[in-house]
């Protein structure tokens, strides 16, 4: 028999799927019809970034302080390495820490106190570091190992969720590394981002069935946040007074949800309906940051919704795979699938810093960005199986 | 503030008149290969030409900018792969398994072929489909897949084993039962003859 069970190789998968399309039907080329829509979506896309002009214009108007300093400052002696604006940092590398048999580092979280690093691989296992020494302290790996997705830290610390493709959510005991809770969503997608609430009393984890869960500390759900796509969420972020939660969407959108009520409070669409990859409210929780497969970052006004910037991405064709604030909120750090990592003033939405990696030509994709506590270090997650550690230091800038 | 885009009305009339022109003779020339990719994802022709179409129109929108870096056709089966990924999310219960028979006589092998390999297909996952179909279709790298999929490589490795085995096994069970029908109904199995014969 020709696709017996052993037959069936990759050649002869080839051959099939070009018959699967041998019979297709006639097709007018496309191209007239496509630069039609193209034109209406490139028009709506317009409006929208029309209004979003005139949100920024109000936003600023705001702020007069914030920006009546920076504004004086201008751009001088831009470097690759370190734009000056208004907000002037220095960053150096300061510690690389490779994951054991390492397939993808797919995020990093720094634990409350800052003295720890989780690292979540896609090699199945969790790590856990001492910031401070760079060592590695321990490996928690899930009973079934299908690689971890995601990395989030309890409020106290105490505990450690890891977010896993197999479907499921692991929670461990950080100081005795061991396994607590096996946290299954009903539909068993796999989990892609999970993250405490800033009191810990509740875990969200986004899953692939397109449903956003919330757990009680029982380990039972109290919560099902049902996507209004039904898409995978990539990312989760609680407020700072965890009242909202910002929920990212592979359709394009950020929907905000009231975790009082249960209820979704608003949808930030984003203008190129490409998804988005990562979410992380201002420590003030005042403005949302979206990384967006189409390159950009956008800056929300959490109040009133309105996208008041845009972020682009200077790499090329890059897709933005997560966001995070500095503690005091002043900057911004992004990371794309290019392996660029970059710093940006908040006030004014300049790019202030480029993180180089030790080979910025080898598209090794970034996967996540996180800020030490203390706002002192940017722990960069790698797809090559290493996390980095930068030093970073702001001041403003002189002349 | 980065700027916002552009007013149409900046760009010179000369200049959008050729990126115009430019994208409709890559859309026209693209639009066969995307039709067939969106099909063996979507499993239904009709279907395979809305998602073909809304891709290009998409691409457009930021049009010059793809045509810069000049990896249009990867940025297409991002796209095409994304509108797809969505869509079995919108619709996941509603799902068409294979198209309707074909009016015009085709070589029965060839029409069953083409059918269980649609119906074996829908038994993967979207996101295991699209694997399939970038990998052994458009015959992209582990790498490649990845880029498009916005994941790990070591996670397209690991969707790629699942869905073979998976295949394989529905593939293997699915052929056996139509050459077994095929013998018993006329003797006609000159495809499966031809390794064992």
């Amino acid at each position: 028999m020709r696709w017996g069970i052993a037959g069936m190789d990759e050649t002869s998968l080839r051959a099939l799927l070009g018959s699967a399309v041998g019979d297709e039907p006639p097709i007018e080329p496309l191209g007239r019809k496509s630069l039609r829509q193209g034109i209406q979506l490139r028009r709506r896309a317009r409006l929208r970034q029309a209004a979003a002009a005139a949100a920024v214009i109000a936003a600023v108007a705001t702020i007069p302080a914030v920006t009546a300093v920076l504004a004086n400052r201008s751009a001088r002696n831009p470097s690759p390495h370190a734009i000056q604006t208004g907000l002037a940092v220095s960053v150096s590398r300061i510690g690389a820490l490779t994951d054991p048999g390492s397939t993808g580092v797919n995020a990093a979280a720094f634990s409350p106190s800052g003295k720890m690093l989780a690292t979540a691989d896609q090699n199945g296992s969790a790590y856990l570091w001492d910031v401070a020494s760079h060592s590695r302290l321990a490996a928690l790996t899930d009973p079934s190992s299908d690689g971890v997705h995601s990395v989030a830290f309890s409020s106290n610390g105490k505990m450690l969720a890891t977010a896993d493709h197999n479907d499921s959510t692991y929670v461990w005991n950080v100081a005795g590394r061991d396994l607590t809770a096996t946290l299954g969503g009903p539909n068993s997608g796999q989990v892609d981002a999970a993250a405490y609430s800033p009191h810990g009393k509740m875990l969200a984890t986004a899953d692939m069935d397109g449903s956003t869960y919330l757990w009680g500390p029982g380990g039972s759900i109290i919560a099902t946040l049902p996507d209004p796509g039904a898409s995978n969420v990539y990312g989760v972020a609680f407020s700072p007074n965890g009242q909202t939660l910002a929920t990212a969407d592979i359709d394009g959108s950020t929907y905000l949800w009231n975790t009082a009520t249960d209820g979704r409070i608003a949808t930030l669409a984003g203008p190129s309906a490409l998804g988005v990859y990562g979410v992380a409210f201002s420590p003030n929780g005042k403005i949302l940051a979206t990384a967006d497969q189409d390159g950009n970052t956008y800056l929300w006004d959490v109040a009133s919704r309105r996208r008041i910037a845009t972020l682009t991405d200077p790499g090329s064709n890059p897709t933005v795979s997560s966001v995070a604030f500095s503690p005091d909120g002043k900057i911004l750090a992004t990371a794309d699938l290019n392996g660029g990592s970059y710093l940006w003033d908040v006030a004014t939405g300049h790019r202030i810093a480029t993180l180089s990696g030790p080979s910025p030509d080898s598209n090794v994709e970034m996967s996540s960005v996180a800020f030490s506590p203390n706002g002192k270090i940017l722990a960069t997650a790698n797809q090559d199986g290493v996390t980095y550690l930068w030093s970073i230091a702001t001041g403003r800038s002189r002349r | 503030m980065p700027a916002c885009g552009r007013i149409a009305l900046e760009e010179p009339l000369g200049e959008v008149r050729s990126a115009e022109e430019e994208f409709v003779e890559f859309a026209d020339a693209a639009s066969l290969q995307l039709r067939r990719t969106a099909f063996l994802l979507c499993g239904n022709w009709h279907t395979a030409e809305d998602l073909a179409q809304t891709t290009l129109a998409k691409m457009f929108v930021s049009w010059r900018k793809v045509k810069r870096r000049g990896a249009e056709h990867s940025y297409a089966n991002r796209i095409l792969v994304n509108i797809y990924l969505d869509g079995k999310r919108l619709k996941r219960s509603g799902e068409i398994l294979t198209d309707r028979f074909p009016d015009i006589a085709t070589e029965p092998q060839a029409l069953e072929t083409r059918l269980v390999v649609l119906a074996a297909l829908a038994t993967l996952p979207p996101r295991a489909r699209a694997v399939v179909v970038l990998r052994y279709w458009e015959d992209l790298s582990v790498e490649q897949v990845a880029d498009v999929l916005g994941c790990s490589p070591g996670n397209v490795k690991s969707h790629t084993a699942r869905a073979l085995e998976k295949l394989r096994v529905v593939l293997g069970e699915a052929m056996n039962g139509y050459h077994q029908a095929d013998r018993d109904a006329e003797g006609r199995h000159e495809m499966g003859d031809r390794r064992d014969g």
